[in-house]
């Protein structure tokens, strides 16, 4: 089956003082209709700026996506002009976001926000717009959503607000929902709640979903893919179950081990230790040297590249040729090495 | 508070109406007579029993009636400052648009430029200069007046002769008003534009325009509701000195005639006036947050 979107080689970056920073570098990922693709990793491994960057809704001016191609139903979203990708977002590609509390307007009703986008792409009338938005006030779950539809959002708790975004965001029934980790602001039991709607309306609607989290348990839950992201790269890549049966990169493994789930419920909780470094301190390697248990020379020389194994991308030389016959040696040095560059946080380009 | 400041100043009434040929004893007693030798907080509560009674006093010099003085003037004064009200928010809040959402490029730099011109430079001055360019250099506008006397103008003639006679001063009376105006639109609006729901907003696919005009705009006005109650009291305050310098029929320049003149009665009364200009700045203000801001509930 055809791709509905295609993300290539994306390279998103910040610039200050004529300095850039790489937030996402080099990223590749496929999502085919009515999937839907999870992409996991600790904050500040890019998760965001990735998502941001297929409608560009990058920050300007100092954010800017330098590379790469976003191809949309095979048409390149990087091409388009200002006016050409607002005829995309929200009609064709729709968001919601992190902040719930945030991201409506405090100074328009909440049936206002809905109708807005319906008159918009859809050219209803007010009185069509009306009826359908509180058809989808319902559809979400929210209570005598005709009472609802009248209310500001600060009268809306921070779960109904999130509702609110999600029938926003599905108003014009788009191909893709980006949702940016949308339960991630929430309490356990609303995260479950939301979580359980989503998938209730891509089944309903056949919505593609690109789902961020850093939440693995909400990737099992609901996505058919995993990406996982380190410090603007993709280190994994696979389908749900081979990526839960066996994770191969160290840092996945990490991530697995420190959440509770049935299989490892036991064992204590071992958090990887660390956190992701700011893409200005890239050092020459691969980018997880600093945390990982198995760091040898090679990783601090030359960084891995994405390579195919069986069901998995994987960006880990442990599964390359030459780990085999590594000098053994070299691991205690490697991982001196990557410690010292850990603390002194020296920049090399 | 006003009562005490003018009593500071040398001087009363009388001794601007000293005649050389009354002795000074006969000063004295009419003085004693019109009770400026009681002590000042009996003259104070005087005044103030009248006021609670609706009247404002008599003007020392020709016992006219002072509330009868001031509202004769007050048409005039309300055409200069509700003019320059409008232009004031009409100009300004365009021009700070503008200048946030061209931020870092050549038209916000000019308008930055303009803007601390138009608060600094004072209104003397500027006046003046409008006269000098306007009115003397290409004779486009009267140098002062409210309406060219003995032209007997009616309807949209006496428009056009209004609006002539009141575009300058206007003008000078605004400007320091455009400029803060602005620098509050710009700043204002430049804070919400990071805000979460404009990525939302763009996110739906809305226009730019749309994004800055709907959903940036109004929530950015909410904090320039500020600048317009303080506003009001400004520009009643600036027209002072702005209907002197034009010879605009208004309270202003009978203010300043009152001061010259040590008429006390007639500048209290101004100053009461003010006060309640003051509060009802603050009070429109207040209407005007709970209006845009559904947050707010009075
Ligand atoms: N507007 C910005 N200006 C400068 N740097 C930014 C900006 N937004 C993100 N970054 C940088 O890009 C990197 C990736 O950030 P991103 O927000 O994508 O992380 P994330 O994976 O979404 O994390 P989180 O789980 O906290 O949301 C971070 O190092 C961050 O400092
Ligand atoms: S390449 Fe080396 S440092 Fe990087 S994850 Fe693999 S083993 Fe660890
Ligand atoms: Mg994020």
């Amino acid at each position: 089956m055809e791709n509905l979107l295609e993300v290539k080689n994306l390279k998103t970056s910040f610039f200050s003082d004529g300095k850039e920073t790489p937030a996402v570098d080099g990223v590749s990922f496929e999502l085919k209709k009515g999937e839907t693709l999870g992409i996991v990793g600790e904050s500040g491994s890019g998760k965001s700026v990735t998502s941001l960057s297929i409608l560009q809704l990058i920050q300007k001016p100092h954010g800017k996506i330098v590379n790469g191609e976003i191809l949309f139903k095979s048409q390149n979203l990087l091409e388009l002009n200002d006016k050409q990708i607002r005829k995309i977002r929200g009609k064709h590609i729709s968001m919601i976001f992190q902040e719930p509390m945030t991201s409506l307007n405090p100074v328009f009703t909440v049936g206002n926000q809905i109708m807005e986008v319906m008159t918009l792409h859809h050219g209803v009338s007010m009185r069509e717009a009306k009826v359908q938005a509180i058809n989808m006030l319902e559809l979400v779950g929210i209570p005598s959503p005709e009472k609802r539809f009248m209310q500001y959002p600060h009268q809306l708790s921070g779960g109904m607000r999130q509702r609110v975004m999600i029938a926003m965001a599905l108003a014009c029934n788009p191909d893709l929902l980006i949702a940016d980790e949308p339960t991630t602001a929430l309490d356990v039991t609303i995260q479950a709640q939301i979580l359980e709607l989503m998938k209730n309306l891509k089944k309903q609607f056949d919505t593609s979903i690109l789902l961020i989290t850093h939440d693995l348990g909400v990737v099992s839950e609901a996505a058919d893919n995993v990406a996982v992201m380190y410090l603007g790269r993709i280190v994994e890549y696979t389908d749900v179950d081979t990526f839960f049966e066996e994770p191969k990169h160290p840092y996945s493994q990490g991530l697995l081990k420190s959440i509770p789930s049935l299989s490892n419920r036991v064992e204590r909780l071992t958090p990887i230790q660390g956190q992701v470094p700011h893409p200005s301190a890239i050092t020459q390697g691969c980018r997880f040297a600093g945390r990982c248990e198995h760091v040898h020379d090679m990783c601090i020389r030359e960084e891995p590249p994405l390579m195919s194994i069986s069901q998995h991308q994987i960006r880990c030389w442990m599964y390359s040729e030459s780990w085999n016959d590594r000098d053994k040696e070299d691991t205690a040095h490697g991982r001196e090495v990557a410690a010292g560059r850990e603390s002194s946080k020296v920049v090399h380009h | 508070m006003t009562f005490s400041i003018m009593q500071l100043a040398p001087g009363n009434p009388m001794q601007t109406m000293i005649n050389p040929k009354i002795s000074a004893e006969e000063m004295q007693r009419a003085q004693e007579k019109l009770g400026f030798n009681d002590p000042l907080y009996i003259q104070y509560f005087k005044w103030m029993k009248e006021v609670a009674q609706g009247n404002l006093g008599y003007t020392v010099k020709t016992g006219q009636p002072v509330g009868k003085l001031i509202l004769e003037r007050l048409p005039a004064t309300l055409l200069l400052t509700g003019t320059a009200f409008l232009m004031a928010f009409s100009i300004g809040v365009p021009l700070g648009v503008y200048s946030a959402t061209h931020r870092y490029r050549l038209p916000d730099y000019v308008l930055t430029v303009f803007s601390f011109i138009g608060i600094s430079i004072p209104s003397f001055f500027f006046g003046l200069g409008m006269i000098f360019v306007f009115a003397l250099k290409f004779g486009w506008l009267p140098t002062s007046g409210m309406i060219t006397i003995g032209a007997d103008h009616t309807g949209y003639a006496l428009f056009l002769d209004y609006l002539k006679h009141v575009i300058m001063p206007a003008t000078v009376l605004a400007l320091p008003t455009i400029a803060v105006v602005m620098r509050f639109t710009r700043s204002s609006l430049l804070e919400v534009l990071n805000q979460d729901f404009i990525r939302t907003a763009d996110a739906k696919g809305l226009s730019q325009q749309k994004v800055y005009l709907k959903h940036a705009l109004r929530n950015a006005l909410i904090p320039v509701i500020t600048v317009f109650g303080l506003s009001i009291p400004f520009l009643f305050g600036g027209a002072y000195i702005t209907e002197h310098i034009f010879n605009w029929p208004g309270m202003g320049s009978l203010g300043i005639q009152s001061i010259v003149a040590r008429e006390y009665p007639v500048i209290m009364a101004l100053n009461l006036f003010t006060s309640m200009l003051v509060m009802f700045g603050n009070l429109l203000a207040d209407v005007m947050y709970a209006w845009t801001d559904p947050r707010i509930r009075y």
